[in-house]
């Protein structure tokens, strides 16, 4: 069994589709796009809109406020490199709360 | 009513009564199962013209990327026609659905379907582990990235979508545990199910949290395992060895995020809906017609779901519904999963094969200690998964 990091974080790949979303999370900011064509928003991030194929979707930096709409405490992981959460009071190893989504 | 039939019928069934198998591949299981089948259906290998399997890397094995030609090399079979379209569990509903396309079009006659894995011996935690834990991959950008950097599972999206559910709905814990409690009152019904001792409403309330709000026993097991079906031509009926069990109607349909802007838990259901209203409509016939059900039970919360999907009752009444014992042979209305299901039979990773093998079995009134009584027809239902609400369903109406 391996030794569980615990500085470690699951790491996201970055593409050039995606750099400006987390160029905006390095400067705190959470990224929706909302289309110039048919003024939908949309996430997670993409290069087009995927509403009307049409318009061009623009950034807009979210306010910060939202509304919960589900979540779960995961009370077992066994990756073999899971680290004690940062987003939760959980301390076990084992132990992390995931997932509201970002309405 | 009496459902209309297609060209297409099963022939032939097998399931693998192992349940951990360390010293076989999920190759041979898949094997064994093909030749259970053809020697069920009494046919010959060499009559074989199409092939389906599913990938079963990296949830329970190694057969990877071209699984349908990687393993009709091994088979040494030589099908003109394969498929390996993954929607997760319920994959093996879409091969009964094209194997039905291909034998209405006239492509081929004799479909071998086929499953093998061998979760448990790999020690593989399915349901516990993040994806790129799993697969050995990285954070793949889109769009896993925005996901699995939570340290999600997938029994945390199913945590994500059953606590939605109750919230909009009135679900219960307590009421899903009813379908864990019948699942096993009907494993014990069945000798080869994994898990036979019984089990309480209370024993699952008091397990183990593994995802909130799911407990341990709301949550299928995990085995190895392996099955095979033969979907014929009915030119073929007259060589075979036992009565048809003949496909009737068949659907599918898919739901995602709809860029952000969709409603998870209740497009949980609307997709079994489409689904099953395709497959009700082609065969004719309604709930109603339902003698036994086959539900995929990865989680609790997915039998409640498709039965609200499929209309064997209203939106917002799965919870009662199972919580009244409809589920039970011994009384219920809609006698579903005697073998025991996912929760207490066998669960390698994808399921949804069983559910036709268990449906064959009740149909041709084979299944012994369990019997749905003068079962003429049955339904399938199964929700397989991509990640989170990147779902499928397929339903099936079946009949002898
Ligand atoms: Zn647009």
């Amino acid at each position: 069994m391996l030794t569980a990091d615990p500085t470690y974080w699951p790491q996201p790949e970055v593409s050039g589709e995606t750099r400006p979303f987390w160029e905006a999370c390095g400067r705190g900011e959470f990224l929706l796009q909302r289309c110039d064509g048919c003024g939908k928003f949309q996430y997670p991030y993409r290069g087009f809109c995927c509403h009307c194929w049409a318009g061009q979707p623009r950034d807009v930096p979210s306010t910060g406020r939202g509304t919960v709409w589900s979540y779960s405490v995961v009370r077992r992981n066994r990756s073999r490199d899971t680290a004690p959460s940062r987003t939760s009071s959980w301390s076990s190893s084992w132990r992390r709360a995931s997932g509201s989504s970002p309405t | 009513m009496t459902p209309t039939k297609t060209r297409a019928a099963i022939a032939g069934v097998y399931e693998h009564p192992t349940r951990f198998a360390p010293d076989k591949s999920e190759w041979l299981l898949m094997a064994e199962a093909c030749r259970g089948a053809i020697q069920d259906a009494g046919l010959r290998p060499e009559q074989i013209d199409a092939f389906f399997t599913s990938a079963t890397a990296p949830e329970g094995g190694w057969l990877g990327a071209c699984a349908s030609v990687m393993a009709a090399d091994y088979l040494n079979i030589h099908p003109r026609f394969i498929d390996e379209t993954d929607v997760g569990g319920a994959s093996f509903g879409y091969y009964v659905n094209r194997a039905v396309m291909g034998i209405e079009a006239g492509l081929f006659k004799c479909a071998l379907i086929a499953y093998g894995a061998t979760t448990k011996s790999l020690g593989v935690n399915v349901g516990t582990v993040r994806y790129d834990d799993l697969t050995g991959q990285r954070i793949s950008p889109m769009p896993d990235a925005f996901e699995q950097v939570y340290g999600t599972t997938v029994t945390s999206f199913m945590g994500l979508l059953t606590q939605r559910y109750m919230h909009d709905y009135g679900l219960t814990s307590e009421q899903l545990a009813h379908v864990a409690v019948t699942m096993r009152e009907h494993a014990a019904l069945n000798p080869d199910a994994a898990h036979r001792k019984p089990l309480t409403v209370e024993d699952v309330l008091s397990s183990p949290v593994i995802a909130s709000p799911l407990h341990k026993f709301d949550c299928c097991i995990i085995s190895d395992g392996a099955a095979a079906l033969l979907v014929v031509h009915r030119d073929l009926l007259p060589e075979c060895a036992k009565p048809p069990v003949w496909l009737a109607g068949f659907g599918e349909s898919i739901m995602h995020h709809e860029g952000g802007l969709g409603d998870w838990a209740a497009e949980s259901r609307e997709m079994v809906r489409r689904a099953c209203r395709q497959a009700f409509d082609m065969a004719g016939v309604g709930p109603a017609d339902i003698d036994t059900a086959m539900i995929y039970d990865a989680f609790t919360v997915n039998v409640v779901i498709d039965l609200e999907g499929a209309g064997f009752c209203g939106v917002g009444d799965g919870g009662a519904f199972v919580a009244d014992g409809q589920l039970k042979l011994d009384g219920g209305s809609l006698p579903t999963n005697p073998d025991g299901g996912g929760l207490s039979s066998n669960h390698p990773g994808r399921r949804g094969i069983f559910l036709f093998v268990e449906a064959t079995r009740q149909l041709r009134g084979e299944a012994d200690g369990r019997q749905v009584p003068g079962a003429e027809t049955a339904m399938c239902t199964a929700t397989g998964a991509a990640f989170l609400a990147r779902r499928g369903s397929a339903a099936h109406i079946l009949t002898r």
